[in-house]
């Protein structure tokens, strides 16, 4: 997954820990199961990816699968799901990028300097098939996410 | 207890997002204003008449147009608005980065991800306790 002097552990860790610290923060919403490495999920999917370059480049991507994006949006929203709106589904998985990728980024290089840019969202299959992602499955539906990072040329 | 406050962000959910907490937090914001980048914030208070134009700002960091950056340098060389506490809350949480903009004026800074009692203990500091907490007039 990384391609950086950081170890692997190292990335998995943060990944790990900054994508539950905003699910349980911002999202009031905790993992049924442990989080898992896996394969990339499958089917139709809302998904962001969050670029980042300074003394470390690279993105970080998320996918949501069913339930997942509408029920995020709703907690974060403070509203019902019935009332969560697709485009509400997209701001909000690039929102989730964004805070996960600057959360995993104070872990990683707490005295870099970095730049997130604006997170980019959209819906259709996941398009890093090939990397591992670390899984975290919801009550209803699950978040998966994987970060790819380098040191800056 | 203050009643004016402008939010600055280019997510709208974000937005939203802050704006729930602070209504949950207690503060009986009178209006919220919002903006989504800074020089459409800029624009917005220009245009208040009341002085202060707002209470306190809360701001992104990374927005298109005008960052939250050149914001805050704005707002400080203004006159009319420089007075106004400018709160910094953004993912973007290096140390570098934060001692930046707090040299450059910004009040206080609130990482994303935050829980509440983050925010609410900010608004508390810069602003007084929501009514009937411990530091109300009497």
């Amino acid at each position: 997954m990384a391609e950086t002097k950081l170890s692997e552990v190292e990335v998995w860790k943060a990944l790990e820990e900054a994508a539950l610290e905003v699910l349980e923060t911002m999202c009031f919403e905790y993992p049924v199961d442990a989080p898992q490495p896996g394969p990339a999920p499958e089917g139709v999917l809302t998904g962001a990816v969050a670029r980042f370059d300074g003394s470390l480049r690279g993105e970080l991507r998320v996918a949501l699968s069913g339930d997942a994006a509408r029920r995020l949006a709703a907690a974060f929203l403070g509203i019902d799901a019935e009332d969560v709106r697709p485009q509400d589904e997209l701001l909000m998985a690039a929102e989730l990028a964004n805070m996960m990728c600057g959360a995993a980024m104070s872990r990683l290089e707490p005295h870099g300097r970095l730049r997130i840019q604006a997170p980019e969202a959209g819906t259709g299959p996941c398009v890093c098939a090939e990397r591992s992602w670390l899984r975290l499955p919801l009550e209803q539906g699950e978040v998966a996410v994987t970060l790819c990072c380098g040191e800056d040329s | 207890m203050p009643g004016r406050l402008m939010i600055v962000d280019d997510s709208p959910v974000m937005r939203a997002f802050v704006k729930r907490t602070i209504a949950v937090s207690g503060f009986p914001a009178a209006e919220i204003l919002e903006a989504s980048n800074g020089r459409e914030a800029l624009d917005k208070l220009r245009a208040q008449t009341a002085r202060p134009a707002v209470d306190l700002i809360l701001t992104d960091i990374n927005m298109p147009v005008m960052d939250g950056e050149q914001l805050i340098g704005e707002l400080k060389a203004d006159p009319e608005l420089r007075a106004i506490p400018v709160v910094v809350v953004s993912t973007d949480s290096t140390e570098q980065r934060v001692g930046a903009l707090l040299r450059l004026g910004a009040s206080d800074y609130v990482r994303k991800p935050f829980p509440p009692e983050r925010l609410s203990e900010v608004l508390s500091s810069l602003l007084g306790a929501p009514d009937g907490g411990a530091e109300a007039d009497f």
